[in-house]
């Protein structure tokens, strides 16, 4: 018997106690103070009418699914996503203790796999001002959010890769305009510690070519 | 690639946790349902994006764990159509090159979208394949392969290797430009299925284990892939140096 529940004796016989009704095994009143949402003072004696009064039930519904509300809400670049991947490896590093456990398997592969593929990407190199600044330089050339984001992703340097990503490129753009997004797009998105390098060993060897003259 | 999506779920916290944060133990159950699994009509999950709002949490009769209605946004992949990705060739086979981006691997480019005339190489044994390999790679050593064929071992074809080839013309003659594994190709995303692997009731059940028959396991979501035009295929191909 919970404490301070006094069972009264009512007229047909039956065990009544304020709070508590014949069939709910569990209950008793220390659990009652615990439960949220439900309306003090519910004094109703029967079931049904007792837990419909916890909104929101969802086993008397038959249990509410999962529900998709905007599958396409924002498209993210892989930069976005890369951040956030290594930003949630740190936070998981520091607190140590669950990851191994079977449940975290699924999100441990997925990231792992996520963040090895991304970081073969010119994206690992990309930081919050740099896509600003690249947005800001595009605003110019009249391009599709789409494509805006496959040129951010791919970092293309020859004009094929340009009519693979805009659409009808040859009657949008003319060959200079190819040329300047071509530049745009080199110049401010970073290619990379090697591409970079590979880049400033030929400037060397052309300055050297110009000394003599 | 990735795009965001708003869902809505009920999130059940056992009351072992109740001293931990519910942020954060929510965060945990979220990630456990859904990292690394695909949604139908959705895309694969990936993680966490952010808990947009949390409702009012309920303990149940019965249940002593709290129920708490959560709003969040879930990272997905989910290509667009027509979208151009970098991926490594997994295999080759007649029904296509198998393409993988490492967290995603069900991705297939049919013959039809390869470039043009391509085939598969080696060929069925009895025909030799005739044509310069003056291409990408010194001629593969195959000779013995046409000879003792699987199949004329009589072992079953599924254990020959074989690759596709783009047999490139040039004034020169043709270039065999081999799909090998392992390298990088450049691929536009045509199109997407979906398929609902959530498990059958009863009556199928017996119908399938009484034919004795494994059912055949299929990928909930599988991407087509196209690299017929200048431009895309194995990034080799398209490099100026």
């Amino acid at each position: 018997m919970a404490r301070g529940a006094r069972p009264a004796r009512g007229p047909a016989g039956v065990l009544q106690a304020p709070g508590v009704h014949r069939g709910d095994p569990g209950v008793h009143r220390g659990a009652r103070s615990r439960l949220w949402g439900v309306r003090r003072g519910a004094g109703s004696r029967s079931f049904s009418a007792w837990s419909s009064a916890c909104a929101g039930d969802p086993r008397r519904r038959g249990g509410e699914d999962m529900e998709v509300k905007d599958a396409n809400a924002a498209l993210l670049s892989n930069y976005e996503v890369f951040q956030l991947l290594t930003d949630l490896k740190e936070q998981r590093k520091e607190s140590g203790k669950n990851k191994h456990s079977s449940g975290q398997q699924n999100l441990n592969t997925i990231t792992y796999e996520t963040l090895k593929y991304i970081s073969k990407t010119p994206c690992k190199h990309q930081s919050p001002e740099i896509v600003r600044e690249f947005l800001t330089a595009m605003k110019s050339h009249k391009l599709t959010k789409a494509e805006k984001l496959q040129l951010l992703n791919h970092r293309p340097v020859t004009a094929v890769e340009i009519q693979l990503m805009v659409e009808e490129s040859e009657e949008r753009l003319t060959e200079e305009q190819i040329e300047a997004l071509l530049h745009t797009v080199t110049s401010i998105l970073p290619a990379g510690p090697e591409a970079e390098q590979q880049q400033n060993a030929s400037d060397d060897v052309a300055m050297d070519e110009e000394d003599p003259a | 690639m990735f795009v965001l999506v708003e869902m809505v779920d009920t999130v059940r916290i056992p009351p072992w946790q109740f001293e931990r944060k519910l942020n954060d133990s929510i965060a945990e159950e979220l990630n456990k349902k859904l990292a690394n699994k695909v949604v139908y009509n959705v895309g694969l999950c990936i993680c966490l994006f952010d808990i947009t709002k949390l409702e009012d949490a309920y303990v149940f009769p019965g249940d002593g764990a709290s129920h708490t209605k959560v709003h969040f946004r879930y990272v997905v992949f989910h290509p667009f159509l027509d979208e151009i990705l970098i991926g490594k060739i997994k295999g080759c086979s007649p029904e296509g090159v198998h393409v993988s981006l490492g967290f995603f691997d069900d991705i297939l480019i049919p013959p039809e979208s390869l470039q043009q005339p391509a085939k598969l190489y080696p060929p069925r044994p009895g025909s030799w394949h005739s044509g310069h390999s003056m291409g990408s790679r010194p001629a593969r050593p195959r000779l013995l392969y046409v000879g003792l064929s699987p199949l004329f071992l009589g072992l079953p074809s599924d254990e020959a290797e074989q690759v596709w080839v783009w047999e490139y013309e040039t004034e020169e003659g043709a270039h065999d430009l081999y799909m090998d594994i392992g390298e990088e190709v450049r691929f536009r995303v045509v199109d997407e299925s979906f398929v609902d692997t959530s498990p059958t009731g009863p009556s199928s059940a017996e119908a399938a284990s009484s034919s004795e028959e494994l059912p055949k396991k299929e990928a909930p979501y599988t991407l087509m892939g196209s690299i017929s035009e200048p431009g895309l295929g194995l990034l080799s191909w398209w490099t100026s140096s």
